[in-house]
C-alpha cells in the first residue's frame, strides 16, 4: 500500500488512531477482579460487600429458587383435581355433565329440585324439596332400581302411609338406572321426559335415558360428584 | 490519462473506500466494548434490580396464594376464591372454576395487611327469604309439578342481598347492583344509587357490624349475587387473596 496518497495516509492514521483509542477506552473501563465476584461467590447475602452485581445475582437466584416453587404449586393443584371420571351437575342451567379431566363425556338435561315444602297434617314433620350443593360421591348403583316411596309421597297423594315397607315398593318410574349419592338422592331416569330442564323433582337428579346409560357405565362407587 | 493511470487511480479509491470503513467498523466496536465493560464495572441498572424485586414480589404472593389453595384443593370440598386485587369471584374445587363473577366494588372493615385467609362460612342470612310454595297434602305429585312449571324454581327467586356469616365472627356482605342488562344507563344509575343508600340506612339502622371481628362488602350484579346464593352448600371454605 501507498503512503503516498495523502488520502490513505489520513485513513490509515485514522484507523491507528481509533485503535489506540479503544484500547484505551477498554482499559479504563474494564473491571477490577474482587475476591468477592458473584461468580467466586454467589450465595451472598444483598448486604454483602460485592456490590451491586452480587445483589443482582442473588435476586436472580432468589426468583429462580421462587419460580421453581410456584410451578411445583401449580402442579401439585393440578394434579388435586382427578384424573378419572367426574359428574358435575349445574342446577342453575339444568345440565349434568361427565368429564374425564377437561373433556366432556357425556352431557345432558337434568331436572333438579322444585324448591317446595310439604308439611304433614299434624305439622311436626316437614320437607323441602331442594337439590342438596356440594361435594357428593357414587355410593352405588343399581339397575331396575326400584322406588322405595318414602313418608312425604304419601302424604303428598294424600295416600294412608303403609307400615309395611314392602307395600312401599314401587318399580318402574326411576329409569333403568339410580346411582346413589347419600341421604336418599339418587340420579335417576324419568317417565315424564317432557319436564326435563324444569326444576320439577323432590331433591334427586332425574336426565334422559342416554345420558343416564353414559353415567351408569363411567360412574364407580367413589366418582366424585359436584353440585352447584 | 491513459488506462494504466486510470487504474492505478481506482485501485486507490477502493483502497481508500476499505479503510474509511474499517476505521468505522474500528471505532464503533471499541465503543461497544467501552459501554460493556463500563456496564459490567457499574453492575446491572437499577431498572433490572427493580423488575427482579417486583418479579420477586408477584412470585411470593403467588407462592403464598397456591400453597393456601393447594391445602383447600386436597379437599374434594367446593371452596370460594375471592381476588380482592383482581375484583373476581369463583366457585372453585380442586384448582378448577366452576363459576366466576366479576365485583363491582369492595369495602373492608380492616386496613391490615395480608396475602391470603381463609375464612369458614357457618350460615347464609339473607335479607329476605326466598319465597317457597307449598304443597298442599293431597293435592298430588302432578299438580306440584305443574306449580314448578309455571313458577319455576331458580337462581332468579334468590335473594341478591344477603349476609354470608363466618367462623370467628367475620361477615362476607354480598349486595347488588343492578343488573347489567336491565333498563338503561340512567336507570341502572339511579337503580344502584339507590341500593348503595339504602345498604348505607341498614346498615346504620341495624348497626350489625357491631357484631362482626371484621366484614368484607362485595357488590356484584343482581344476577351474579343471585347465581352466588343458588350455589352456595351449607358450609364452604371463603379463601381472600389481597
Amino acid at each position: 500500500m501507498s503512503l503516498r496518497n495523502p488520502l490513505t495516509t489520513a485513513c490509515t492514521t485514522g484507523i491507528l488512531v481509533a485503535a489506540v483509542l479503544g484500547l484505551f477506552l477498554q482499559a479504563c473501563g474494564a473491571p477490577k477482579p474482587s475476591a468477592g465476584s458473584p461468580q467466586k461467590n454467589s450465595r451472598r447475602t444483598m448486604t454483602s460487600a460485592a456490590g451491586p452485581q452480587a445483589e443482582t445475582e442473588a435476586l436472580r437466584a432468589q426468583a429462580r429458587a421462587l419460580e421453581s416453587r410456584v410451578r411445583k404449586l401449580e402442579a401439585a393443584t393440578n394434579r388435586a383435581y382427578p384424573g378419572g371420571p367426574v359428574i358435575l351437575v349445574d342446577t342453575s342451567k339444568s345440565k349434568i355433565r361427565l368429564m374425564l379431566g377437561e373433556r366432556v363425556i357425556a352431557e345432558g338435561t337434568c331436572s333438579s329440585g322444585n324448591g317446595m315444602e310439604l308439611s304433614d297434617s299434624t305439622g311436626k314433620r316437614s320437607w323441602t324439596f331442594d337439590t342438596p350443593r356440594g361435594y357428593f360421591r357414587v355410593l352405588s348403583k343399581v339397575t331396575n332400581p326400584v322406588w322405595v316411596r318414602p313418608d312425604w309421597s304419601y302424604i303428598e297423594e294424600g295416600e294412608p302411609i303403609p307400615k309395611d315397607r314392602s307395600k312401599r315398593a314401587e318399580p318402574n318410574v326411576l329409569g333403568d338406572y339410580a346411582i346413589a349419592f347419600g341421604n336418599g338422592y339418587f340420579i335417576h331416569g324419568t317417565l315424564y321426559t317432557r319436564l326435563l330442564g324444569a326444576n320439577v323433582t323432590h331433591g334427586c337428579i332425574r336426565v334422559d335415558d342416554l345420558t343416564l346409560k353414559k353415567l351408569y357405565a363411567a360412574a364407580q362407587p367413589g366418582t366424585p360428584i359436584w353440585i352447584y | 490519462m491513459n488506462r494504466q493511470e486510470i487504474i492505478i487511480h481506482r485501485g486507490t479509491m477502493i483502497r481508500t473506500l476499505a479503510l474509511g470503513l474499517t476505521a468505522v467498523a474500528v471505532l464503533l466496536l471499541s465503543f461497544i466494548l467501552f459501554c460493556r465493560s463500563r456496564q459490567v464495572a457499574s453492575g446491572p441498572s437499577l431498572s433490572e434490580d427493580q423488575q427482579l424485586r417486583e418479579r420477586i414480589a408477584a412470585l411470593s404472593r403467588q407462592e403464598k396464594l397456591l400453597s393456601t389453595e393447594l391445602t383447600l384443593a386436597k379437599n374434594p370440598a367446593p371452596y370460594i376464591a375471592i381476588d380482592i386485587a383482581g375484583r373476581r369471584m369463583e366457585l372453585r374445587v380442586q384448582g378448577r372454576s366452576l363459576r366466576s363473577f366479576p365485583i363491582a366494588k369492595i369495602k373492608r372493615s380492616d386496613t391490615e395487611a395480608f396475602i391470603t385467609q381463609t375464612w369458614l362460612l357457618m350460615e347464609a342470612k339473607p335479607w329476605e327469604n326466598p319465597e317457597r310454595a307449598r304443597v298442599v297434602p293431597g293435592s298430588g305429585e302432578a299438580t306440584s309439578s305443574s306449580i314448578a312449571t309455571r313458577d319455576p324454581w331458580g337462581p332468579k327467586r334468590m335473594p341478591a342481598d344477603f349476609d354470608l356469616i363466618c367462623k370467628d365472627d367475620r361477615a362476607l356482605e354480598v349486595r347488588s347492583l343492578p343488573s347489567t342488562q336491565s333498563g338503561n344507563r340512567f336507570t341502572r344509575w339511579f337503580g344502584s344509587g339507590y341500593r348503595q343508600v339504602r345498604d348505607w340506612a341498614r346498615d346504620v339502622f341495624s348497626r350489625r357490624r357491631r357484631d362482626y371481628r371484621e366484614f368484607i362488602e362485595i357488590w356484584l350484579a343482581e344476577e351474579d349475587a343471585q347465581l352466588l346464593f343458588w350455589s352456595l352448600p351449607k358450609q364452604i371454605p371463603i379463601l381472600l387473596v389481597n
